[in-house]
């Protein structure tokens, strides 16, 4: 009875086929879920270089170690880590000031700067919010020594801090960008 | 990287993964272009398998799944067992080397673990085949062949036309409930035979396969319980051996108890009496060894309300469930084999000719549906009696018509036992004879006490039937009480089969009478009410003597009495009583009149 009463047809190779399709990277979809994932591991090694530049600075009353930055190509599958300025069109970098519409109150009138900021206010908007920067590309590069007629303002010695961690930790986010291609690969293959 | 650089990034190669996938691709398309189909009859079945482990792309959980619905198919061998743990192992390795196939494109290895796994569902499905549970997931086709069988069975046993259900016209332009010809009814018989030796088909071979799975399901269970498979066999081969192991367990804790002897205590008292005395705890001390009961000291462990009971019973309820299941397909297959042999339940038998006689309806006539010979005799027994008896004239009329009756309906019988349960005797008896016998007697004795569980399970079904006022005949009773002097367990199966069949064939053709033993109104099938006024009699029913039935006039007639009971007279409102003293005399009188004597009372 068991003998030639067997059949086994083999369901599903389109199914597989068109997942296949699916996981190719020009596919929208997984392009998008690529570009995705890119932005996450990349914002996460963000945060880990950032806390890692406040070992080099002994205070950072301006908050400098939130000038990291990072990008994801959009044409590219990556992305990059940076201390770079972040670019502003259309504005200059060296202030956050926005000119008033209307006069609020306690304002005398005129293109005034608004009374009553603290100190810390001030401090925070004394450099152009994304260009504080600058403090970790001085602290990496180093600067010369710098006189002015007030005296030698002296020099800050390169560290080099950026090119000996943001490369392992790009190598990081890269290894974790892998394993969560995988698992989102994983994902498509367990829901057909 | 330089000292001044502020910026690093990464671009992600996609050249070789896409190559890859698109290599991958090709290879599962040509995996695709290969012929796996064997057709025949099983096919609806794997088809069904397959279509859930269609999914196997989705790997993980969906072919565990559809693996498990295997396990589940072939879970009484052990072979399969040992394949069912490497293919869970294969479907492991494709869950965890899928990425690794992907990353370099190559999947042959990935292929070939489904082509293991589809080896893995045809060995399964092998296993269930031989098992006969195709029941379970009876195909289409095979449900649909049965019931074309059966359809035939019924033309040749009603000497009528019966139409297909599906719509089919006969060829010869006859219509359901046409009276068949010989040529007819030849015919259909012939068909009937080609059918069923194309279903029939079993071998000694397969029947060993198929005691050999139940021998592991005994080993399985056995290692579940952490006993060996010979205890458990002793133990639990019956409910009676089972209560026998219970009860040595209280003999052995009772030999225990007795034969304990414990240490005398102690007292380390120091001779200068200065430190505190200090009692050693008495030790019981008994001899295990010597305990004659200590093989049921596995049953020790356990109360009879407690855990390990619990499942012991558990287990051998699903024992003798899946037993009497497989057996039950047993009895089945010899029958199809049986007649597919031309062994009729209706007589002629053999090869020659048709190989196929029945009992045409016309014989049938005016006999009542499920009222065996027994029955009619007692009846006519009973009214020759009251003949003898009667009193006056009118009394020995009546009772003369009704022996005359029952004397008419006995004839029509022509002598023969109640149709069901004489053709299914027959087919039993063939059975029997046909049967091969079981050569392994261990095999038969570890069957036979279960067989004989079945045995008891039906006589208690009997039982129910006949206290729900079912007429069971005598020579089913017969028939189930020899089911314990059979000798072999393929018969006793048999023979169990036979018995329930005839009891649902009776129950069957009794539940088609509707019963008015209790009165009640004549309701259509669901206890919907008739609707309108036919005009003719549409229901059948079965009477016995005292009962009466009353038409629609007659029930208008009492109805009108009971409401016209309170009526105005003039404008003043009356109400008419009956009293008992008034219904005490009146029936006094009637017993007087008739000859019958009075209502004695205590006060005269």
């Amino acid at each position: 009875m068991a003998a030639g009463g067997m059949s086994v047809e083999v369901h599903g190779i389109e199914e597989v086929s068109r997942m296949f399709d699916r996981l190719r990277t020009n596919d929208p979809d997984m392009d998008k879920a690529i570009k995705r994932l890119v932005r996450k591991v990349l914002s996460a090694a963000r945060g880990r270089l950032s806390r890692d530049a406040r070992n080099y600075m002994e205070n950072d009353p301006r908050q400098a170690y939130k000038a990291v930055k990072y990008a994801v190509y959009k044409r590219l599958l990556g992305g990059n880590l940076s201390i770079l300025q972040k670019q502003r069109g259309g504005r200059g970098a060296a202030t956050s000031y926005v000119k008033p519409r209307t006069l609020k109150p306690g304002q005398r009138g005129g293109n005034r700067r608004p009374v009553g900021e603290n100190t810390r206010t001030k401090q925070m908007e004394s450099y152009g919010g994304a260009d504080r920067g600058f403090v970790l590309r001085f602290l990496n590069a180093g600067t010369v020594e710098r006189m002015t007629r007030y005296g030698n303002r002296g020099s800050i010695r390169a560290t080099d801090w950026f090119g000996h961690t943001a490369s392992w930790q790009m190598e990081a986010a890269v290894q974790e960008l892998a394993d969560n291609v995988n698992e989102y690969i994983n994902n498509v293959a367990d829901n057909g | 990287m330089g000292k001044s650089d502020v910026l690093v990034r990464f671009k992600a190669e996609t050249q070789n993964y896409d190559a890859n996938v698109a290599k991958a691709k090709k290879q599962l398309d040509d995996f695709g272009k290969a012929n796996f189909s064997v057709g025949g009859a099983m096919k609806q079945t794997t088809s069904m398998l397959v279509a859930s482990a269609s999914k196997f792309v989705g790997w993980g959980a969906a072919v565990s799944g559809a693996l498990k619905v295997a396990k589940d198919a072939f879970f009484n061998s052990e072979k399969n067992i040992d394949d069912w743990g490497r293919t869970v192992e294969s479907t492991k390795m494709i869950y965890e080397g899928f990425l690794t196939s992907i990353n370099n494109g190559d999947i042959s290895g990935f292929l070939s673990n489904i082509e293991r796994i589809k080896n893995a569902a045809i060995e399964a499905y092998n296993a269930m085949d031989t098992l006969s549970t195709q029941q379970a997931i009876q195909t289409p086709q095979l449900s649909a062949k049965n019931t074309e069988i059966q359809r035939a069975e019924m033309m040749l046993r009603t000497g009528r036309y019966i139409a297909p259900v599906d719509g089919r016209k006969s060829a010869e332009g006859l219509k359901n409930g046409d009276l068949l010809t010989k040529e007819q009814r030849d015919k259909i018989a012939k068909n009937l035979e080609s059918a069923m030796g194309e279903v029939a088909n079993i071998t000694q071979s397969q029947v060993k396969t198929a005691t050999n799975a139940i021998e592991a399901l005994y080993k399985e269970q056995a290692s579940a319980l952490g006993i060996s498979k010979k205890d458990f066999l002793e133990a639990t081969s019956s409910w009676e051996n089972f209560t026998d192991a219970v009860a040595k367990r209280d003999a052995y804790w009772k030999w225990r108890s007795e034969h304990t002897t414990y240490s005398t205590p102690t007292m380390n008292a120091s001779p200068n009496a200065t430190s505190i005395a200090v009692a050693t705890t008495p030790t019981p001390i008994y001899d295990d060894s010597k305990n004659p009961y200590r093989g049921y000291a596995w049953v020790k462990n356990f109360k009879d309300d407690g855990e390990m009971y619990k499942r012991i019973t558990q287990e051998i309820l699903k024992r003798d469930s899946a037993q009497s299941q497989l057996y039950g397909q047993f009895g089945r297959m010899y029958r199809t084999v049986n007649r597919a042999n031309g062994i009729s339940p209706y007589g002629g038998g053999g090869k020659s000719g048709s190989g196929w006689s029945f009992i045409p309806m016309e014989e049938f006539t005016g006999v009542p549906i499920g009222r065996s010979v027994t029955d009619v005799k007692k009846d006519l027994a009973g009214a020759q009696s009251e003949y003898e008896n009667a009193g006056d004239m009118m009394g020995r009329l009546a009772a003369l018509k009704m022996v005359e009756r029952f004397q008419k309906e006995l004839d029509a019988m022509k002598g023969e036992e109640n149709p069901f349960a004489e053709a299914y005797a027959y087919d039993f008896q063939k059975d029997i004879e046909k049967l091969p016998q079981v050569e392994d007697k261990k095999e038969e004795k570890n069957g036979y006490a279960a067989v004989q569980s079945i045995a008891v399970e039906t006589q208690n079904i009997v039982g129910s039937l006949e206290s729900m006022g079912v007429e069971i005949p005598e020579g089913l009773s017969d028939m189930i009480k020899g089911i314990q002097g059979v000798s072999t367990i393929l018969t006793s199966i048999a023979a169990i089969c036979t018995v329930i069949q005839t009891l649902s064939a009776i129950q069957t053709a009794r539940s088609m009478v509707p019963f008015f033993h209790r009165g009640g109104i004549v309701r259509a099938a669901g206890g919907y009410r008739v609707p309108g006024n036919f005009g003719y009699d549409a229901v059948p029913s079965l009477l016995t003597s005292g009962e009466i039935v009353m038409n629609r006039a007659q029930q208008g007639n009492i109805a009108s009495q009971l409401s016209e009971s309170r009526f105005d007279i003039g404008g003043v409102s009356a109400t008419s009583y009956v009293r008992g003293e008034d219904v005490f005399l009146g029936v006094n009188n009637f017993l007087k009149r008739s000859g019958r004597g009075e209502i004695v009372t205590s006060r005269r």
